[in-house]
């Protein structure tokens, strides 16, 4: 009776502001692997706002990781929608990836360029000018503190660098939409600090992050809303701004995913 | 005992795995096509043996063939043994792994180096003993050439393995050294690749022209005498054959023994000492990379594609040498090839068909760099992700790939057509027009092979994000670029008798024409849809 409470009321549109733009609009939402008889993401309906840090909490295998994957555009999907700053996933797929930054969770990146190659053919390919790549380049190389590294071939670069490259690749272009999967995941407390700024500054300047993260205590103190899922379906959608929700997280998610488990 | 029975057992299924499959009828067939296939393929080698022994008995060189064989087997372990044992004793991707659990580096080392005697024992047990057996039975040898055939088996497996063994640190120590020296290691390929393919056709050159002057044959008097002088020297092949057929017996076994037991002990001493020592240097130095300060740039987002594919291919040796090496060496190749074909065709055909025959080995050349593209989205691995979220669409990345193949293998056309016409090998305008067909096949070949891939991407990179598994598509590539060749090349021969040069070669400008526009439409047509459904998990 409590988790269908939870559902009913979380799963509406509570806007922290109601009027502002949606970044990501995702509709109805359906994914099936090839091969499998089970969809991964069944009939989910998400709509990011510009301005807010978003947390998509789950259990492993629950479809986080693919939902960021439809959502970057890296797997097709069966049904529904996903429109990001207007631009629909499928018609407009080049206006759409223009608007977004991604951080995978595995840090895959060019191992044979130095940081800067990678960089700059990152930023080559969403058309960013010298002057506003110099000048972001160098903000975040200061700010994750890998200057040293920039002109290091990547293959040599330890976890958290390669973490690093690949969240500056990600900023270069200045995404309305800065998506991350699992990205604090072997990073060190300075270097979790950092980013964590980083999402605030993004988020005040208008844009919008969206992750995936298994630690309920850093969405919790950091998200505006968060979005529970589990088996591929929304479970819940809960403003944090509203009393006493930063509290109970963790409650929540453990009664809505323990009473599915045990279901 | 115990802990090496299970790194053998580990070292088995890594290689082998479980496999199944989802639909085991099609699998039976397929075991069935393959088991006929070897089947074929093994009577024909077995046939061939047969006669050959036959020939060499005929004239009296039994002996010689069987120091011959005997060298060239070893040859044959000990060249892909080198590389063998860098890849499975020392570059292992579980080197790592391994060492942290709490096993000897001995035990590590047995069950690696078992794999590799396996192997050994499975290639000399299939090519080996069939050929020794047919000798036996021909020469009509007595029970002492049977009853030693084991120990000489033992040796046959022995020895390659230890020469591969201390050849492989050495070679070791050098790759590490040269890893990030991407010129000179592409330079060093090239040099290699061409003076080892120029003098194997000079002494290939050399034996048609002394054939072709004293209009002799393998079999004459003057070549048994050179080839009897050479096999007294071949060391020790011919100890091994000596202590089979029974002549110096004693002798020929001591030394045999000796030679064997000195490498056998030498390859022992030398990996007891520098196994792992070797294995954690190469761990240790796995993550050593270069520094290279460079300025930022702005390029449009197809150059930046093109270089960043460029440098991917440039900064491994592994991809340098499949692809860049091949390109810059095939001018040398296709010269000497059409050297050698030419002054053989005009021996026997006339010389009329000398530029069938230069398209015929530029086409075969093609062939083998184009098959790279045959791993254009595979190569991508675990970067794959990077092409589904750039904001280019997935035609123009295609596109882009296939511009720095195609200008790649431009270039070695366009140098190879100037050697053969500036050399007299070949008419300029039958020089260029075979470079324009060879052009127009590229396109074919190269849009046949990047759809392929497309259609059936495989991501196994390894450790150091390299395709560490052969792709069917590139073989595939390879099987249809060689039948094209070869059908161009008959056609122009024939053709030229036919129609004239001019006519056949208008003729192949015209199917290339068109296999080039199908192959074209073949790949762009649903290119993007198909290519977003590629899911890499």
């Amino acid at each position: 009776m409590e988790e269908k409470m939870i559902i009913s009321e979380s799963t509406e549109p509570t806007m922290k502001e109601e009027n502002a733009e949606s970044t990501l609009i995702i509709s109805h939402l359906k994914k099936r692997y090839l091969n499998s008889k089970r969809y991964s993401i069944n009939d989910l309906t998400l709509d990011l706002k510009a301005g807010e840090i978003f947390g998509f909490l789950g259990q492993n295998g629950a479809g986080k990781s693919t939902t960021i994957k439809c959502v970057t555009g890296i797997h097709p999907y069966d049904e529904g929608q996903i429109v990001v700053c207007g631009h629909d996933m499928k018609k407009d797929p080049i206006g759409a990836k223009k608007n977004i930054g991604y951080v995978p969770d595995n840090h895959s990146v060019y191992e044979k360029l130095t940081g800067r190659e990678y960089v700059n053919y990152i930023a080559d390919l969403y058309g960013v000018p010298l002057a506003e790549r110099e000048e972001r380049m160098n903000r975040y190389l200061k700010m994750f503190k890998i200057t040293f590294a920039v002109d290091r071939q990547i293959k040599g670069y330890s976890h958290g660098m390669k973490q690093k490259i690949c969240i500056i690749a990600a900023l270069i272009h200045a995404p309305r939409l800065w998506v991350l999967d699992e990205p604090m995941v072997g990073l060190d407390p300075q270097s979790m600090f950092d980013i964590i700024d980083e999402m605030k500054a993004h988020t005040a300047a208008g844009n919008t992050v969206f992750f995936s993260s298994h630690n309920i205590d850093l969405v919790s103190k950091l998200c505006d809303r968060v979005a529970i899922i589990h088996d591929g379906e929304l479970k819940a959608l809960i403003d944090l701004h509203e009393e006493g929700k930063r509290e109970s997280l963790e409650s929540v998610f453990r009664g809505l995913t323990m009473a599915e488990n045990k279901a | 005992m115990k802990e090496l029975k299970t790194l053998f057992r580990l070292e088995l299924k890594s290689r082998f795995g479980n496999r199944g499959t989802a639909h085991p009828v099609r699998s039976v067939i397929k075991t069935i096509v393959f088991v006929a296939l070897v089947l074929l393929v093994y009577a024909a080698y077995i046939f061939g043996v047969k006669q050959l022994v036959s020939m060499f008995h005929l004239y009296e060189m039994s002996k010689e063939f069987l120091v011959l064989f005997i060298a060239v087997s070893q040859l044959i372990l000990v060249f892909f043994g080198i590389s063998s044992v860098i890849k499975n004793l020392f570059r292992s991707g579980d080197n790592e792994l391994l060492m942290r659990f709490p096993v000897s580096s001995s035990a590590v080392f047995v069950s690696k180096i078992s794999i590799f005697v396996l192997y050994q024992v499975v290639f000399t047990l299939v090519v080996e003993l069939p050929v020794f057996i047919i000798f036996g039975i021909t020469t009509g040898q007595g029970w002492s050439y049977y009853a030693l055939l084991p120990v000489v088996l033992i040796f046959s497996i022995v020895m390659p393995l230890s020469i591969a063994n201390l050849l492989a640190i050495p070679v070791m120590q050098i790759s590490s050294r040269t890893k990030n020296m991407f010129t000179l290691s592409l330079l060093v390929s090239v040099v290699m690749v061409a003076v080892g393919f120029a003098l194997y056709m000079s002494v290939i050159q050399g034996i048609v022209d002394y054939m072709k002057e004293e209009a002799m044959s393998f079999f004459s008097k003057e070549t048994m005498g050179i080839v009897a002088e050479a096999a007294k020297y071949i060391y020790p092949s011919n100890w091994f054959a000596y202590m089979l057929i029974g002549e110096w017996r004693v002798g020929a076994s001591l030394l045999s023994l000796l030679v064997v037991s000195l490498f056998a002990g030498g390859a022992i001493l030398l990996n007891k000492k520098l196994y792992l020592n070797t294995i954690l240097r190469d761990i240790e130095g796995s993550g050593a990379t270069f520094t290279k300060v460079t300025k930022n740039r702005v390029h449009s987002p197809a150059a930046a594609t093109f270089r960043r594919e460029f440098l991917e291919i440039f900064r491994s040796s592994n991809y340098s040498f499949q692809y860049l090496c091949m390109a810059v060496a095939a001018p040398v190749m296709v010269y000497n090839c059409n050297k050698l074909a030419a002054s053989m065709g005009e021996n026997s055909i006339g010389a009329v068909i000398v530029p069938a025959l230069a398209l015929m080995v530029m086409l075969v050349f093609c062939a083998i760099i184009l098959s790279f593209a045959a791993s254009s989205v595979s190569r991508e691995g675990e970067n794959f992700y990077l092409t589904k979220i750039a904001p280019v669409s997935y035609r123009t990345q295609i596109l882009i790939k296939l511009a720095l193949y195609l200008s790649v293998s431009t270039i070695s056309i366009l140098v190879t057509t100037i050697m053969i016409w500036v050399t007299g090998q070949v008419k300029v305008e039958f020089a260029f027009s075979a470079a324009g067909i060879a052009f127009l096949v590229s396109v074919a070949v190269t849009c046949f092979a990047v759809k392929l891939d497309v259609n059936r991407p495989q991501f196994a990179v390894g450790g150091d994000g390299e395709l560490s598994v052969g792709n069917l598509s590139t073989f595939v590539t390879l099987f249809v670029g060689f039948a094209i060749s070869v059908l161009y090349g008959l056609f122009g021969m024939v053709g030229v008798f036919l129609w004239g040069m001019t006519m056949a070669f208008c003729i192949l400008a015209g199917v290339s024409l068109l296999l080039a526009v199908g192959a074209a439409l073949w790949l762009l047509i649903g290119l993007e849809k198909r290519y977003e459904k590629i899911e890499q998990k």
